[in-house]
């Protein structure tokens, strides 16, 4: 009995870490991870089924049944949250489950100990030495497997190179235009920019790292009646890599 | 190991003492499903290479899951935490095949139509938010509230976020199946046996492992029904099983409608079955609770989400029906199954593998109709699987006609279930016995895994095209394969450069990822009477152009000219207003150069195959 209160104060205490934890670290950080993926598939699972226990159900029955549960009151949670009109965000999502883990372990707390008849030992699956050793071995191909998707997806996208090149007219109605490149290449590359007005032509050199972008405003007279933007690459003005035009005062 | 008969079960299934004499094979099992995981992760980088290793690599990766785990659950003296440990690691493992398929981000669909809607939960705060793809996947939030909750809550992108919660989610599937069936047949090896087969449904391996609002509700839709099985037996704390399967209920209804309707749907035939015999008071009452409960939680938010739920299933369930009367009284063309779109075939063997496995299926379902008969089994929940059995021929029979299709497809997650089911009883109560009578020990297990095998094989034949299987250079309208870095960084530039809620044209893929990594709107459908396709098919920019510009209120039209270099794989260029007989030829590439010659369209954006057109001077007058 005493054991089972220890637990549900633990599942408490593990929901204020995780409380704790979101609420003060970076995003994406290992440790604020590890406690959001514990307060969305497991404590609350765990709090529920303390206050309204399940017998029968345990060993590899439970790791079924916990998330579960957990997703259940994740999605109830929301639901209850957008009609109550809290905005869903890290600290509504973050305190309300953190809230409902606790509570319903409290609630196991106060329920007579007796009714509670999980037992943790039973129903596991047994690792012998040998075991273990398969085990190691199916998570080193795993790993393998993970190595070799890796590798190519990245060496996919490697493959798929291509330049973006943009341009838009000034929002404001002004004289102008904002052109931009983003380097998709896999390589730093040096294009050549030739911008064609009426009776002139803007030629722009520009030296772009792997991944990198470059945008810049371009000013043309009034009564200009289109801006066309060439785009060729290694230093050549031709051939034209890419074109964008802007028919800025067409015929009406 | 060896096959045995029911009879010869249950000390070695359920006794603790027993399961400690048994060796566990389960990390041998973890090691064979790793390397099928390597040989797949393997067939997957030879099919963006372009290797023709690919296609063997795959099946034998997916055999190198499969066969051992089926092997393991059809032998006698596997401990039952053990059968349960298996299909659990079987249904992760094939899992992860999708996922090492596409590894870097969502690329179909229904992926990229929830996404939209997660961005939008997290951007807003707000559940309902409208989603101008399918208009169903907001009013389901289930998912879509658990992936924004830990994408936010954690501060990781929703695509792994997404990962991650239907990576838990089929950990319920194939464990609360499992549970349930063995509650119900009362043999966790009828269970185990039952969820392999499941594990054949055509949808099983593709389609519901992707980020879609079916994959975690087939979950929460199994651990109801454990949990109203639990409620309704004697013996039990039945009110607090009641209180989870209501509250497991409410999450699925919020989930997904055609599960909740199934599941509402199994209560009450369920009741009706217990009406119709002496029982005890406490049981029915319970379950009429139970029933009650959810048909009151289903119907009431049937009514709230009417309109997006009959835009999303309702067209589609009347028009297979519409399409197999039509075909069966000579007024359309039947569909020819495993047809491809037009200008494209599948490969014989293709055929042969997919029609084998439902012969093999639609032959041994009487078999195990007769041996559920004579077992009598005791639980009225058997004969409503029996009937989800019954249900697949009829469900074949949809796909005779092309609206049908999409219809027998889905239904395959539920028939499968009650499919499974049956088969798994006559394994164990009529073949297995017969064939050990007769001496003929040594040909069972190889019989059966034989049997597994094509079914499995040939059910992914039948749910996912053949051109989706294996990763690989662009195809033109080709699901999966048409999502490359260049069509999202297009997207990501869309968004970066335009106005939310304004509208835009482009192809279905293209159309898919801007409405997930924008605020923009798609515009689909006719107008005047013309499907909007007609905007990029005819090779001039004339005034019915214009008019759908107009009309549509499109700011943007997205070019794909890689469009103009092959017929579609899905049979349709655009989403809507594809043509009964689909496109006879390509698009013509002057039909997409036309609009660089309109003097009233501006090319703001080229990145070699994805052209964007901004069109806001048509607005200003400009003529």
């Amino acid at each position: 009995m005493m054991a089972r209160r220890l637990l549900c104060v633990a599942w408490q205490l593990l929901a204020g870490a995780c409380l704790a934890v979101i609420l003060t670290t970076p995003a994406s950080s290992p440790e604020r991870v590890a406690a959001a993926l514990a307060l969305i598939f497991v404590l609350p699972g765990l709090g529920v089924l303390e206050a309204l226990p399940v017998r029968g159900i345990r060993g590899l029955g439970l790791l079924v049944l916990v998330p579960a549960v957990s997703l259940a009151v994740v999605i109830l949670d929301s639901a209850a949250l957008y009609v109550c009109n809290v905005q869903l965000g890290t600290r509504a999502w973050t305190v309300s489950l953190a809230a409902i883990a606790v509570v319903a372990a409290q609630l196991g707390i106060l329920r007579s100990a007796g009714h509670v008849r999980w037992r943790w030992r039973g129903g596991r699956v047994r690792v012998a030495f040998g075991g273990l050793a398969a085990m190691i071995a199916g998570g080193v191909l795993l790993a393998a497997a993970v190595v070799a998707t890796a590798g190519s997806a990245s060496k996919q996208r490697r493959d798929d190179r291509y330049t973006q090149l943009w341009a838009l007219p000034d929002p404001t109605g002004a004289r102008a235009a904002t052109v931009g490149i983003y380097n998709h290449e896999g390589a730093a590359q040096t294009y050549v920019l030739r911008a064609h007005e009426t009776g002139r032509t803007l030629t722009i050199s520009v030296t772009i790292g792997s991944g990198g972008t470059w945008s810049s405003r371009v000013s043309y007279p009034a009564g200009e009646r289109s801006l066309r933007v060439n785009l060729s690459m290694n230093g050549n003005p031709a051939p034209v890599y890419r074109w964008v035009q802007l028919n800025l005062t067409p015929p009406r | 190991m060896t096959a045995v008969t029911a009879a010869q079960t249950t000390q070695a299934e359920t006794d603790p003492a027993a399961n400690a004499r048994h060796r566990s094979m389960f990390p041998l099992l973890f090691l064979t499903s790793s390397a099928g995981l390597l040989l797949v992760a393997l067939a997957f980088d030879s099919g963006r290479s372009g290797h023709a290793i690919a296609t063997p690599l795959l099946w034998i990766g997916l055999m190198a899951i499969l066969l051992p785990s089926a092997l393991r659950l059809l032998a006698a003296d596997t401990p039952r935490t053990e059968r349960l440990g298996i299909v659990v690691l079987l249904g992760l493992a094939l899992y992860a095949v999708k996922v090492l398929q596409s590894p870097v981000g969502f690329t179909l669909h229904d992926e990229l139509g929830q996404y939209r809607s997660v961005a939008d939960i997290l951007r807003t705060g707000k559940l309902y938010v409208d989603n101008p793809l399918v208009r169903a996947y907001s009013f389901y939030p289930g998912l879509l509230s658990a992936t924004a909750a830990l994408a936010r809550v954690s501060g990781l992108d929703i695509f792994p976020a997404g990962l991650i919660v239907v990576g838990v989610a089929r950990l319920l599937v194939t464990g609360g199946l499992f549970l349930v069936v063995e509650r119900v047949s009362r043999s966790a090896r009828v269970a185990g046996l039952a969820v392999l087969i499941y594990t054949a449904n055509p949808n099983f391996v593709f389609f519901d492992s992707q980020f879609a609002y079916e994959s975690l509700a087939i979950g929460l839709g199994a651990l109801t029904l454990l949990a109203a099985v639990r409620a309704t037996d004697r013996g039990t704390q039945g009110w607090t099983d009641l209180v989870l399967a209501a509250a497991l209920d409410a999450a699925l209804v919020l989930s997904h409608h055609l599960t909740s309707y199934a599941v509402a749907l199994f209560l009450c035939l369920w009741l009706i079955l217990e009406l119709a015999r002496p029982a005890a008071s406490s049981r029915r009452g319970r379950l009429a609770l139970l029933a009650l409960v959810s048909v009151a939680f289903t119907g009431a938010y049937a009514v709230f989400a009417y309109h997006a739920t009959a835009s999303d299933i309702g067209g589609s369930i009347t028009g297979s029906f519409h399409g197999l009367f039509d075909t069966i009284s000579g007024r359309a063309a039947g569909r020819a199954p495993f047809s491809s779109a037009p200008g494209y075939t599948d490969p014989v063997t293709v055929r042969v593998v997919g029609v084998a496995s439902v012969v093999l299926l639609l032959a041994a379902l009487p078999f195990g109709l007769v041996a559920l008969v004579r077992r009598r089994p005791p639980e009225r929940t058997m004969w409503i699987l029996a009937l989800a059995a019954v249900a697949y021929p009829f469900s074949l029979a949809l796909r005779l006609s092309s609206a049908g299709a999409e219809t027998s497809n889905r239904a395959s997650e539920f028939v499968f279930l009650g499919l499974g089911t049956v088969l798994a009883v006559a394994f164990f109560t009529w073949l297995a016995p017969r064939i050990l009578a007769r001496g003929r020990r040594s040909a069972l297990t190889p019989l059966v895994l034989l049997f597994v095998g094509i079914v499995f094989t040939g059910g992914i034949f039948v749910g996912t095209p053949t051109y989706g299987l294996l990763p690989g250079p662009f195809e033109v309208s080709a699901g999966n394969r048409s999502i490359d870095a260049e069509g999202v960084s297009a997207a990501r530039w869309a968004n970066a450069h335009s106005t939310p809620g304004e509208y835009f044209f482009a192809d279905e893929p293209d159309t898919e990822l801007l409405t997930a990594y924008t605020h923009l709107h798609p515009q689909t459908g006719v107008v005047n009477g013309t499907g909007i396709g007609a905007l990029f098919l005819s090779t001039t920019f004339g005034a019915f152009e214009r008019s759908i510009i107009s009309t549509d209120k499109l700011k943007y039209l997205v070019v794909d000219e890689r469009d103009s270099s092959a017929r579609p794989r899905s049979g349709r260029y655009f989403d809507s207003a594809t043509p009964k007989s689909g496109y006879p030829t390509t698009i013509s590439p002057s039909a997409l150069a036309k609009f660089d010659q309109a003097t009233c369209l501006d090319r703001v954006y080229d990145s070699g195959h994805v052209v964007i057109y901004g069109t806001q001077r048509l607005f200003e007058g400009c003529q």
